[in-house]
């Protein structure tokens, strides 16, 4: 999938090699932290040279010498208001995905209690497949959640519950439990402020006002 | 099948309290006489349904926006608050009361926090559309803040009709006592700081602080125990009741059993001092969660109190299984979860009828599958 | 009957508008708490630039210019963290003009009889009709456009298009996509682009498992006509 990057930043990344190659989703890249800094650097440095070189003999002729390079089908994200914003090609992921999750059921669940001593929890699920179904009481072992959200195990956090059957590269056939906690921006002091803003004003409108004893307003 | 009792209203001069609960939630219909409606807390029969007592009131051919005189909303938990925005909306002449021990500035963020959708579904974001239609209705009047909510204090009289109909009728609340300061709501205003994840409000303190209700209709008295339970603060939930020398000493008949039966809730001077003997004891469940309410252990613990046990639906959690699933699913799945138990049970109803003007009271109740008499 | 099985699916969210690419990088995403740290660090990085991001992280894939924002969940286990993923990078992380907007969804199925491929197109685009024209027509590839109802002012377009061609992964079978696409009014200076974003967002908000829901149901009845 070719990005629509700007002509001229195009020759730069060529001109840096393959360890500037913009996205080829079948060819995982997996640069380490000092050269992504080199590289981002290199090209912020480079690109008024780009520029200019734009406006030489050797400027880029067109987009299907880019592509070439690029290698992979064309975005197909629409290029003008009116065009539809379409799903992007089949061959995209042609060979990105090896794995698929094939789910049968999916559940949003909230968390009610958590005992931590004997690693389970309590939460509510809520079939997400058929809302006529009843909510229903599960507990969880701790161990169906990944380590690293374990600290979001609490009560009121949200997580979603898929059930399915996973095939690997060689065709084996698992089955499959997936349980992952919802995740939000904390909130912010933007977000407070406003909070208690709001809430000052509320107060203000509804809250009881001094002097009310409370037996004045009988129906 | 309609998830409610049929029949005809209650007469002008009848009593009558609807209970409903799905599994989890809970809803009380009242009926004061007059063709006057009071509706405490708000569930729905599933998700997307019309709340229940607006179905139950138009079934019954009760015109609503004037019938409906009062909404209490008895404390923020989304088992009795689902639908209550809905209700508002169409009883465009009631009243909404909720617990002054709300009235705190954490409550407040806690509304303006709900409209991230990080935290849909927690029962305050209902709050927020009540007083969002509030704020609707009062446009163009003379003053703001006219259209409520009221804020409720023990002692407060939310409802009262000293003739006509058969009976002098009230409705009085005896929580939070003054000064009351709602736990849960400290556990929220920790939720909401910088830095701090974005999740659900889920309370895990004791409810000391909501609102229960003393119901008055001639001779025929009603406790509605909401769900309060028993704090740390001797000064809060029911020991403050039974404490409270200004609260009213006439036991009642019928009890509305608090917070689902559970051990917390309950006290033995509430079946003492505060019903009669024997009385009617009506409980919802409230099935989510490790430990759901009731237990096999509230239940003999309730009935030993003697008379009439009802709950809506039945608690028998055995009784509960979830629906099965395609085969393959049920396989993975019985991999992963250790227990696995179905909330909601379907819409019980649990119908009181009787005439204000009998001494005694005579109660007639009606059940409508999944309650039952236990 | 011979058999047709669902075998691969995503879903994808495709966007005009206006972006700084360098926000959507993995540590941006893993400093905000939107993935998990391991998975930003084991990120496959194709570019990460002030003009270009592209990266996949496991089950995401996402790929920025200033123009454009793809972001792909490779499995319909993910579709919900995506969603979640795009309301919070577009309403707290970077809020950016969003112009057009296209919710993808695309799914293989497995057929058990060659024969049922030549069977699909058969139906879909009778050539019984080209007699003399074409020597043995076959179809291999069928778009349609129809109409799409959303919740979107009246001045907004909105449609549903369908793409259905011989799968590449799954041989034989067939490769069904369908896309949702929405775009608002040109503004009146060409130049200017607009900015939908509260709207789109909004769709994305309330709208997200539904159509999802309604996707799969459609392509399955397609993949087994």
């Amino acid at each position: 999938m070719a990005l629509t990057l700007r002509k001229q930043y195009w020759k730069t990344l060529i001109s840096l090699g393959s360890k500037a190659y913009p996205l080829r989703p079948d060819i995982p890249i997996r640069p380490n932290r000092r050269t992504m800094d080199n590289l981002e650097e290199r090209f912020l440095a480079t690109s008024v040279q780009a520029a200019n070189l734009t406006e030489t003999a050797e400027k880029v002729e067109d987009d299907r010498n880019v592509e070439k390079v690029i290698e992979g089908p064309v975005n197909e994200l629409a290029q003008e208001p009116g065009e539809f914003l379409e799903n992007p090609s089949q061959e995209a992921f042609k060979k990105r995905i090896s794995r698929q999750f094939n789910v049968l059921q999916k559940w949003q669940g909230e968390v009610q209690s958590v005992e931590r001593a004997e690693k389970e929890f309590v939460a509510v699920t809520r079939d997400l497949e058929d809302e006529s179904r009843s909510d229903e009481n599960v507990t969880f072992s701790f161990d169906e959640v990944p380590k690293a959200d374990w600290s979001l195990i609490l009560p009121g956090a949200v997580f979603y519950w898929s059930v399915g059957y996973e095939q690997d590269e060689m065709g084996t056939v698992y089955g499959k439990s997936l349980v992952r906690f919802r995740r939000l921006p904390p909130w912010s002091d933007r977000e407070i402020q406003r909070i208690k803003e709001e809430a000052r004003r509320l107060k203000e409108y509804f809250g009881r006002k001094s002097g009310e004893s409370g037996t004045e307003r009988a129906l | 099948m309609a998830p409610h009792l049929g029949g005809s209203p209650p007469g002008p001069n009848e009593l009558e309290v609807s209970l409903f609960g799905p599994g989890v939630g809970e809803s009380i219909v009242l009926h004061l006489g007059g063709g006057d409606w009071i509706v405490v807390d708000s569930c729905r029969p599933k998700s997307g349904d019309p709340p229940i007592a607006l179905s139950y009131l138009e079934a019954l051919g009760s015109p609503v926006a004037t019938a409906l005189k009062g909404l209490i909303v008895s404390h923020w938990h989304d088992d009795h608050t689902k639908g209550a925005a809905d209700i508002l909306r169409k009883a465009v002449n009631a009243k909404v009361f909720c617990s002054d021990a709300l009235n705190e500035d954490a409550f407040f963020e806690a509304i303006a926090a709900s409209e991230n959708p990080a935290m849909d579904r927690s029962g305050i974001d209902e709050f927020r559309e009540i007083f969002s239609i509030l704020r609707e209705r009062d446009r163009g009047r003379s003053h703001a803040g006219s259209v409520g909510p009221e804020w409720v204090r023990a002692n407060q009289i939310l409802y009262q009709r000293t003739e006509g109909y058969g009976a002098p009728c009230e409705i009085r609340a005896l929580s939070p006592s003054s000064g009351s300061h709602s736990l849960s709501l400290n556990e929220i205003g920790q939720l909401i700081r910088p830095g701090k994840e974005k999740r659900r409000f889920v309370s895990l303190e004791p409810n000391d602080t909501c609102v229960a209700l003393l119901v008055r209709m001639g001779s025929a008295r009603i406790l509605l125990g909401s769900d309060l339970e028993n704090g740390s603060n001797p000064k809060t939930g029911w020991k403050a009741i039974l404490e409270d020398g200004l609260r009213p000493k006439e036991k009642s008949h019928i009890y509305k059993v608090a917070h689902h039966g559970s051990e917390n809730a309950d006290d033995k001077r509430i079946w003492t001092e505060l019903l009669e003997q024997g009385p009617i004891a009506i409980i919802t469940t409230f099935a989510k969660g490790k430990k759901p309410l009731p237990s096999k252990e509230d239940l003999r613990r309730i009935k030993s109190n003697g008379g009439a046990v009802y709950c809506t639906p039945k608690p028998d959690i055995d009784a509960w299984k979830p629906s099965r699933r395609l085969g393959s699913i049920e396989r993975l799945t019985s991999r992963v979860d250790r227990k696995r138990t179905r909330i909601n049970r379907g819409m019980g109803h649990l119908r009181i009828r009787a005439k204000a003007d009998e001494t005694p009271p005579q109660f007639r109740v009606e059940v409508l599958d999944p309650a039952s008499q236990l | 009957m011979p058999s047709v099985t669902r075998t691969i699916e995503d879903v994808s969210v495709a966007l005009v508008g206006n972006f700084n690419p360098a926000m959507f990088q993995p540590s941006v995403l893993s400093a905000n708490n939107l993935v998990r740290p391991d998975e930003a660090s084991k990120a496959e990085i194709g570019i990460i630039h002030s003009e270009a991001c592209a990266y996949t992280i496991g089950w995401l894939f996402v790929e920025v210019t200033r123009e454009r924002f793809q972001g792909i969940a490779t499995d319909i286990a993910h579709s919900e963290p995506l969603r979640d993923l795009l309301l919070s990078l577009f309403r707290t992380i970077s809020p950016s003009q969003i112009a057009q907007m296209g919710l993808n969804h695309r799914a293989h199925f497995q057929f058990e009889d060659p024969k049922q491929l030549d069977g699909i197109f058969g139906r879909l685009t009778p050539t019984a009709k080209l007699p003399g024209l074409l020597k043995n027509p076959r179809a291999t590839r069928v778009t349609y456009t129809s109409d799409h109802e959303s919740k979107l002012p009246s001045e907004f377009r909105s449609a549903l298009n369908v793409t259905i061609e011989p799968s590449l992964r799954t041989i034989p079978g067939v490769y069904i996509a369908l896309n949702r696409h929405y775009e608002g009014p040109q503004l009146e200076k060409e130049e200017a682009l607009p900015d939908y974003s509260k709207e789109f967002l909004g769709i994305v908000e309330s709208n997200w498992s539904e159509y999802l829901k309604q996707s799969r149901e459609l392509v399955e009845k397609l993949a087994g006509m």
